[in-house]
């Protein structure tokens, strides 16, 4: 099978959680005797990767223009694919993101004949601000005019609402053209049905991303005494800095209760809190003994912005550490389906959060309970390998 | 202390698993340091890179060391070389080993990095790993081990390995730099260490090369590297010892502690000296657990600011030394100024200004900033400084050989012991004065913690003891020429006031000028904002518009093309074709808009609708007609979306409840009661219909509600004849266009049911209906399911609702379908797959599931609000539980809805075992928490 996946940026740049998917899956596929090729933009043109392994690559340069996020159609790129396509024989070009792309490539693999997946890993195929904050997350706002003034005050100073629906309903169209849409969780496939149209139900197919469970081994067992509470991910706004700096503030005179944040600091707090470690960036090989020196009894997943899979919180269940997540997209979707912790209303999070983490406190069998639902958890958690497989056998349905 | 084992490894380590990426800052670094390991690793095929970076120009030719180079790599067999080409000794300043870096991490992906030692002696051996080390950490993708090797010195290691079999090799490759061998002795040294390393090892291994494997957790934190960057520094940044005395003010002292923690200026030690008074260790603990250098010395008793000073200039490390009291505090830069300025300058005491604060202690140790003014501010002149003490110690810093010298404070000194010790140190040097204010002395009021009258008896004591002591430098000249600078500065004085009074003039004149632009710009901001408001209004009151006209368009153009089937059905029918001949006889005699054409239908009308609905139909049909009546807008009127954010649980957009009626007064009556609560009448509507109720007062009392509540949202329909509990529905979702509740009229709500419901509503995408818990609703029964529960006895059902909500997990589970006895249900989904199946399900039960599993099957969720509990008596529109015959004819209906049911949906029995499977969880854990006994 030759396949070639379409993305934004070159994924052993900055590996975040796209570049960590189409890594992991490209590991799965090569020793499966797939031939996996990379296309995407940088700099002032386009790489072409044929990879042999993640990292074990040949690679040819074509020069051509880089588009902006609200680039419907470019000649240029166009016939850059085209042309690729052509010389190739791909049996399938998979879109893994289409930031810094025209959307048209879609419309280019299909005229050439190739099949077309896409993969739904981001609302970019909403929005182009596709973070979705205004500041305040706006909730897939649907009016087009609206839209247009949020992408203004974003810097989109060209944005009208006939543009913003003219890219819906040209999404729209592309989404009707593929042979089929991924979809990394049940609530994204729910949201885009519910944006797009439910006629699309029968392209829409939900793979979990996978996440190796070998690699995780930790058990923390809470002593009773101190309840050790970390902030996993990055710390940034969007992640739900501010609601863990409340947070702290609020139980400063909490004594048996000590905050952690294991993820890097993109965001500076407003003061010292005698009640925090800073651990910073961590390797996901590295999470657990990281989780295991500092006693973590329970992870906050605090997104103000509805995840599309999180795989933070896959490694706070594989992990065994229950979690405290706000109540939106993904993360909603699967502490509820997996039952590992508790979900905290968004409209008020903070003393939501601090009731619940002085029940824990003082009720240590709940902290048991969901560490036991964790365990059993484990194993409905895709794997690596799980994941690949269900990408195989949906490839092979669609070449066939 | 540690013994030797800790120190130094006592036994080898095997060569460790590759890729290795190897860091050379010169050209012969990796042979030195660790070509006996590269030679091994060769030998098992491990692949090895060396990455070269800098030239090594300030060592020889550069293309010389270059071929020398690769020719002592090829000895080791070694064949992936690459070049940075840095200048040599320039590590420090470029950017491109980092760039150059993720490159390589990337595209070789080491298993290990090797780096030098941070203790080697070459600046571009520790610049090397420093860079490296911040990069990594910046990065933050690197998962392989760091290993640190040595060079030139023995450093500290944790893995020995073994290189006696490769030792000749070794030779060999150092040799190869023919350039550098001759020069330095370096294959002496190199060989040197490695027999010196072989001392802890059993006697057959001859030579070993040393490493420090820095564990995982040192990858991430790096504490042992971080303390050697720290003297790494130290050769830049001199330390220097800040000094605070302090007695019973500990709110004070953390502040003072706290503007010297937020210094630019890294590398300050504090000592905090603790004359006789309360402890303040929990003060410092906290600093001290921050990581703080911080030192704290608790003096039994009350010996004088002066000893108290003795004893930190006794504990300071620092090469300089200042002093801050523990009510005053440094600005951040206040270090870093003047050790810049001891730097620039060349002397070796040199102080800054100050600004003098005033405040006022206002409620529970709250202060008020009175003023704030420049303190002195004057050059150094030492016969000033002889009769006035016009420098505050908080200003200075000092070298402390000075100090020394002066032989620190004079213990006899309790007051102007800090005068006494400027006015000794300036006579061993002089001081240089830096105009930037950079600290605040702070003057307190009411609390009096420091006094500001005029000179007590102490103070006239002090000074009079002082001028003793210096009375020899105190000359006529002195004097003389104190006064002279003091009249000149008055001049001065009076020069800027004139100046200073001149400039606040102009400064009024513009003030006054800007606030009148001002407040014509805050006019016009607030007419613009409020045509702003407008404008959204209108926009907002026209998109509703629309949006309610488009779907009336589209329920219109449905009904049209429903009707235009059925005229086609009727005009194809058989009777219609046979009845053509009479139709056209009809039309010859009372032609279609004539005054006998509109009698004849007028007739037609009444004579159907007196076949339909007898004489009374006819009766009702005419009295409306005669006053004109309208069916009641069901569109709420104020519909604009409450921003739900802000509003916390707060309703999102308006619903409809709609409650069929049979029977059953009195569970009414409790219903009602119940909504109007709870429920916010005026922005939902309440759409009540009565299914021909037999029993009269049920009648009555609906209109006697609707008039008590004419200025609500009320509305009442009433059947002509029995339509059934299904058939009901519709009609009320027929002309409701919100979403809607559907709630049995023996139910009871309880508080913020339809905040909650809608939250839940709209918690995620495709969600269709939602169904709270209740007593008595089949699989969302609580807390068993599929039964008849009982309200627990300790609870009344508000305080059992708040209790559920504020123990609930806010789960939301799925489930195949809710129970119609109280259903949230969107107004998309009703538009999707329209109506309840009254045809199939008759008078009712099973229509709600089959809506539901209708929902399912086009893509819609079906949900539980474990958050919500709606009571629901049940059965009470059947009254079956008087009435055998009626119990007889409902368990009927009951049996046949069910087989219609289980044929239309032949897993619904599987489904209902998940549902409760599915549900366990949730429910335990309410009860649990609840406590209730099952």
């Amino acid at each position: 099978m030759k396949i070639l996946y379409v993305l934004h940026q070159d994924p052993n740049g900055y590996p975040a959680g796209i570049e960590q998917h189409l890594l992991d899956l490209i590991g799965g596929l090569i020793p499966l005797g797939c031939s996996i090729s990379l296309f995407f933009p940088k700099k002032d043109g386009y790489i072409l990767r044929s990879c042999e392994g993640p990292l074990n690559y040949k690679e040819s340069f074509f020069k051509g223009p880089i588009v902006d996020f609200d680039t419907l159609r470019n000649q240029h790129v166009e016939k850059i694919l085209k042309d690729v396509l052509h010389t190739n024989k791909f049996d399938l070009v998979h879109f893994q993101s289409l930031r810094h792309l025209p959307l048209s490539l879609i419309e280019v693999a299909k005229d050439c004949g190739v099949p077309t997946i896409i993969s739904l890993h981001e609302y970019f195929l909403w929005c182009i601000h596709f973070i979705l904050l205004t500041p305040e997350f706006c909730n897939f706002a649907s009016n087009p005019e609206k839209c247009a003034v949020c992408l203004r005050s974003q810097g989109y100073n060209h944005m009208t609402g006939a543009l913003v629906q003219k890219r819906r309903e040209y999404i729209n169209e592309l989404l009707h053209l593929v042979d089929s849409v991924v979809c990394p969780s049940d609530y994204v496939k729910a949201l885009f049905l519910e944006l797009y149209g439910l006629d699309l139900k029968e392209r829409f197919h939900v793979i979990e991303n996978g996440t190796d469970i070998n690699s995780f081994v930790s058990t923390t067992r809470f002593s009773g005494s101190t309840l050790n509470v970390a902030f996993l991910g990055n710390f940034l706004r969007h992640k739900g800095s501010y609601i863990f700096e409340e947070l702290l503030k609020s139980c400063l005179d909490i004594k048996n209760m000590k905050f952690f944040i294991i993820g890097n600091l993109y965001e500076k707090l407003s003061t010292h809190y005698p009640n925090l470690t800073i651990v910073g960036g961590y390797n996901r090989a590295h999470l657990t003994n990281i989780l295991q020196k500092h006693s973590v009894n329970v992870a906050l997943l605090l997104s103000v912005i509805p995840e599309t899979f999180s795989f933070t919180l896959s490694e706070a269940v594989l992990n065994q550490i229950p979690v405290m997540g706000i109540d939106l997209g993904s993360i909603r979707e699967r502490v509820a389906r997996y039952k590992v912790g508790f979900l905290i209303p968004h409209e008020s999070p903070v003393s939501y959060l601090k009731e619940r983490l002085l029940f824990i406190l003082a009720n240590k069998d709940v902290l048991e309970l969901f560490q036991a639902q964790c365990r059993s958890s484990q194993e409905a958690l895709s794997t690596i390998s799980k994941m690949t497989d269900e990408h195989v056998t949906l490839y092979s349905k669609i070449i066939n | 202390m540690n013994i030797e084992a800790d120190l130094v490894p006592y036994q080898v380590t095997h060569v460790p698993k590759g890729p290795y990426l190897i860091l050379a800052p010169h050209p012969d670094d990796e042979v030195l340091g660790m070509g006996g390991t590269i030679a091994l690793a060769r030998k098992q095929n491990i692949n090895v890179h060396v990455v070269c970076v800098t030239n090594g120009a300030k060592g020889g030719d550069f293309e010389v060391r270059r071929k020398e180079f690769l020719k002592s790599l090829e000895i080791l067999n070694v064949k992936n070389t690459h070049f940075l080409n840095l200048e040599d000794r320039d590590v420090v300043s470029s950017t491109l080993l980092e760039e150059k870096l993720e490159h390589l991490i990337g595209s070789i992906k080491p298993a290990i990095l090797f780096l030098p030692s941070i203790q080697e002696f070459h600046p571009d051996h520790r610049a090397t790993t420093l860079k490296v080390w911040r990069f990594l950490r910046k990065w933050g993708n690197f998962d392989g081990k760091i290993w640190l090797y040595e060079i030139t010195r023995q450093s500290e290691i944790n893995k020995l390995i073994d290189i006696t079999s490769v030792i000749e090799n070794k030779r060999k490759a150092i040799a190869a730099h023919s350039s550098q061998v001759f020069k330095y002795s370096l294959l002496d040294v190199a060989i040197a260490i490695n027999k010196a390393r072989s001392y802890t090892l059993e006697r057959n291994v001859e030579y070993a090369e040393g490493f420090y494997e820095l564990d995982r957790d040192e990858c991430l934190i790096y504490p042992r590297l971080l303390s050697y960057i720290d003297d790494f520094f130290a050769t830049k940044q001199p330390l220097v010892s800040v000094i605070i005395r302090t007695k019973d003010r500990a709110v004070l002292l953390k502040e003072a502690i706290e503007s010297i923690i937020a210094q630019t200026y890294s590398r300050i030690e504090i000592i905090v000296v603790n004359d006789g008074g309360e402890d303040v260790k929990d003060v410092i603990e906290v600093f001290e657990a921050s990581g703080k250098d911080i030192k704290y010395i608790h003096l039994p008793k009350n010996v004088g600011r002066s000893r108290a000073g003795n004893v930190g200039l006794e504990n300071a490390r620092g090469e300089y030394v200042c002093f801050l009291d523990d009510d005053d505090v440094f600005y951040v830069n206040h270090v870093e100024t003047l050790v810049e300025a001891v730097k620039n300058s060349g002397f070796h005491v040199v102080y800054s200004d100050t600004e003098r604060a005033k405040y006022v202690f206002v409620k529970d140790e709250k202060r008020q900033l009175l003023e704030k003014e420049l303190y002195f501010s004057q050059d150094f002149s030492f016969h000033q400084l002889l009769l006035e003490n016009f420098i505050p110690l908080n200003c200075l810093l000092f070298k402390k050989t000075v100090i020394d010298r002066a032989g620190g404070f004079d213990d006899s000194f309790d007051l102007y012991e800090d005068w006494d010790l400027l006015i000794r140190c300036a006579r061993i040097c002089n001081f240089y004065h830096v105009k930037k204010v950079t600290s605040e002395y702070r003057i307190w009021h009411k609390s009096q913690i420091t006094q500001s009258q005029g000179a007590s008896f102490q103070e006239l004591k002090a000074y009079s003891h002082l001028l003793e002591k210096h009375k020899e430098l105190i000359t006529p000249e002195v004097i003389f020429s104190y006064f002279q600078l003091s009249g000149s500065r008055k001049g001065e004085i009076l020069r800027l006031k004139n100046e200073k009074e001149r400039q606040l003039e102009t400064f009024k004149k513009e003030l006054g000028q800007k606030d009148s632009i001002i407040s014509d710009l805050n006019v016009n901001i607030s007419l613009l904002k409020s045509r702003q408001l407008e404008l959204e209004h209108i926009i907002q009151e026209r998109d509703r518009t629309i949006s309610s006209l488009n779907g009336e368009i589209q329920q219109l153009l449905h009904d049209k093309t429903i009707l235009i089937s059925q005229l086609n059905e009727i005009k194809e029918s058989l009777g219609w074709r046979y009845l053509r001949s009479i139709r056209n006889l009809f039309n010859r005699i009372a032609p279609p808009n004539t005054r006998r054409g509109r009698f004849l239908f007028l007739a037609r009308r009444t004579v159907n609708v007196y076949l339909d609905e007898g004489i009374r139909g006819v009766k009702t049909r005419i009295r409306y007609r005669l006053k004109n009546k309208k069916i009641p807008n069901l569109q709420a009127e104020n519909t604009a979306e409450r921003d739900w954010a802000e509003c916390g649980f707060a309703q999102k957009k308006p619903i409809d409840i709609i409650i069929p009626v049979y029977n059953a007064l009195s569970e009414l009556k409790e219903c009602l009661k119940s909504i109007e609560h709870y429920s916010d009448i005026h922005y939902n509507n309440l759409i009540l219909v009565d299914d021909k109720s037999p029993n009269k007062d049920v009648r009555k009392f609906l209109n006697a509600f609707k008039n008590k509540n004419s200025d609500k949202n009320v509305i009442v329909i009433f059947n002509e004849k029995n339509l059934g509990f299904s058939a009901s529905l519709n009609k009320a979702l027929k002309y409701s266009r919100n979403d809607c509740i559907i709630l049995n009229s023996d139910t009871l709500v309880t508080p913020k049911w339809i905040e909650k419901l809608q939250r839940a509503a709209y918690s995620r995408p495709l969600v269709g209906t939602v169904t709270p818990f209740s007593n008595h609703a089949f699989i969302c029964s609580f807390p068993r399911p599929l039964e008849y529960n009982f309200l627990p006895n300790e609870f009344t059902l508000e305080g059992f609702s708040k209790a559920l909500e504020e123990v609930s997990l806010f789960y939301y589970p799925e489930i195949p379908f809710g129970s119609g006895f109280c259903m949230y249900i969107k107004r998309k989904l009703i538009e999707n797959i329209g109506y309840f199946d009254s045809e199939l399900f008759g008078r009712g039960y099973g229509e709600d599931t089959d809506f539901c599993l209708r929902a399912a099957k086009a893509g819609y969720k079906n949900i539980l609000d474990d958050a919500t509990y709606i009571y629901h008596k049940g059965g009470a529109s059947f009254e079956s539980s008087k009435d055998p015959e009626k119990l007889r004819k409902k368990n009927e209906m009951i049996r046949e809805n069910l087989e219609k049911l289980e044929a239309r949906y032949p897993e619904y029995h599987n489904m209902i075992k998940k549902a409760i499977s599915d549900l366990s969880f949730v429910r335990d854990y309410l009860v649990k928490r609840l406590e209730i006994e099952k």
